[in-house]
């Protein structure tokens, strides 16, 4: 009786060790981290063929955004005038892997045509706020989104990153960068 | 051999060259000529109110747009939109492209006098007075060669300068009647987009004899696409539709071939076969 539970449990042992590392190489994501532009290409084509008026109107991390502001996958939200509705594209490794539409109303101006990087946008908000929340509060960043008009109460036509930090045990701390001159414009805990 | 297959080269460049002093037309201002009669194909738009059944995405995407909708909503709700026009009056560059094609219907003219004196002469000719006018001839075809080259290497540039441009679309091609009851629509579905083409009875005679017909070209999103299609008319009416699953690549043209000869009514789901390949 021993013997044969002796017996079961080594089996079992076993089939966890071979089986543990090839469950957890199949959930393992090999796509190379890269900034939100990179993947602005492919998810416009996608747009263009969707609606031709369609404009890049907000993006924000699929992924968790590394240290140097890139993401193994980004989403970006296209809105079109002559459709009236907004469709979203996430981007992964270079290639669309997601459309869908956004399944409510979010008519918001395009962002501009020129702005900074994630990982330019990133280096700026570390080094105003970002950087003492997170030793402060054990905190870590969560969402990088770009839009325009939104955060900016003074310059409502600006495009701008807003950057969210969020703590288990403190509020989370919104940096907001304009996206055109790479300066800090606003920060709020909230 | 060698005079038919230039004749028909002619004939093909020269279609081409009026094609594109049309274009030339009406970019320069000049309105293109009225439409003879109204388009074949149309969109009729219909609207209809349903619960929404979205699928949850396989990866969550704009995560905080979606969980913080209200407030961003209330930031854009007090904006408003103020939209400027301006015009300058600068000059702005031609696309060298459009110059090279200039240049090559001027050569395609050139050579076309070419063509036209020596043809001439060659019905002169009704007898070699000497070897030395033999000599005459074969000069005549080596003019004819290289011509035959230019036109060779300006069709390759215009193909080069095509496929350099291609944006990503799907094209749906049908071969093949199914036996029995002969549809009158084929329906290509996805998502709320709906095509519907009709199959007249000429059309089903020619794709039972082996014809092609292409029933569907599209800009499309690259990615995968799940196609219902379903044919109508008659005893097909309560046949299910099959799902075609395929992935369209990007920049590149995808074809779709359903063939419908081995459709079963009874069992038309399974029986559609299909072939994809890329371009």
């Amino acid at each position: 009786m021993a013997r044969n539970l002796t017996r079961t449990l080594g089996v079992l042992a076993i089939a966890v060790l071979v089986v543990a590392p090839l469950v957890a190489a199949a959930g393992k994501d090999d796509a190379t981290p890269v900034t939100a532009r990179t993947g602005l290409d492919a998810a416009r084509d996608a747009a263009h063929a969707w609606a031709a008026d369609a404009r890049l109107v907000y993006l924000e991390n699929d992924e968790d955004v590394r240290p140097d502001g890139t993401a193994q996958r980004w989403g970006y939200l296209f809105f079109s005038a002559s459709r009236g509705k907004a469709r979203g594209y996430s981007i992964h490794d270079g290639k669309l892997d997601e459309a869908s539409d956004i399944g409510f109303d979010f008519d918001a101006p395009p962002v501009s045509d020129t702005w900074i990087d994630s990982g330019a946008a990133l280096v700026a908000a570390e080094k105003k706020a970002g950087a003492r929340f997170r030793t402060e509060y054990g905190g870590r960043l969560t969402t990088m989104l770009l839009i325009r008009g939104a955060f900016h109460d003074q310059e409502p036509d600006a495009t701008t990153w807003a950057l969210v930090y969020t703590a288990d045990h403190a509020p989370a701390l919104f940096v907001v960068v304009d996206a055109k001159s790479g300066d800090v414009v606003k920060t709020w805990r909230g | 051999m060698r005079r038919a297959t230039i004749t028909r080269l002619f004939f093909v460049l020269t279609a081409w060259a009026a094609a594109s002093a049309w274009t030339s037309v009406g970019a320069a201002g000049g309105e293109p000529p009225a439409a003879a009669e109204a388009p074949a194909d149309s969109v009729v738009e219909t609207l209809e109110v349903e619960r929404d059944d979205t699928q949850d995405p396989k990866h969550p995407s704009l995560r905080f747009l979606k969980d913080h909708r209200v407030f961003v909503r209330a930031q854009l709700d007090k904006l408003r939109l103020r939209v400027t026009r301006e015009r300058t009056g600068d000059a702005a560059l031609i696309d060298e492209r459009f110059l090279h094609l200039q240049e090559m219907s001027e050569a395609i003219a050139a050579a076309r006098d070419t063509i036209g004196s020596e043809q001439a002469l060659a019905a002169q000719r009704s007898l070699f007075a000497s070897v030395t006018e033999l000599g005459t001839l074969e000069a005549s075809l080596d003019l004819m060669d290289s011509l035959l080259v230019d036109q060779r290497d300006r069709l390759l540039w215009l193909e080069r300068d095509f496929l350099g441009h291609q944006e990503t679309a799907l094209v749906i091609v049908i071969r093949g009647v199914p036996h029995g009851d002969v549809p009158q629509q084929i329906v290509i579905r996805e998502d709320q987009d709906v095509t519907r083409v009709e199959l007249t009875p000429a059309q089903c005679a020619s794709l039972a004899q082996g014809g092609i017909a292409q029933i569907y070209h599209e800009f499309v999103e690259p990615r995968a696409h799940a196609i219902q299609v379903r044919l109508e008319g008659g005893a097909w009416n309560t046949s299910p539709a099959s799902v075609v699953a395929l992935e369209t690549a990007r920049d590149r043209l995808t074809f779709l071939e359903l063939d419908l000869s081995r459709l079963d009514r009874e069992q038309a789901a399974q029986g559609l076969v299909t072939r994809v390949w890329y371009r």
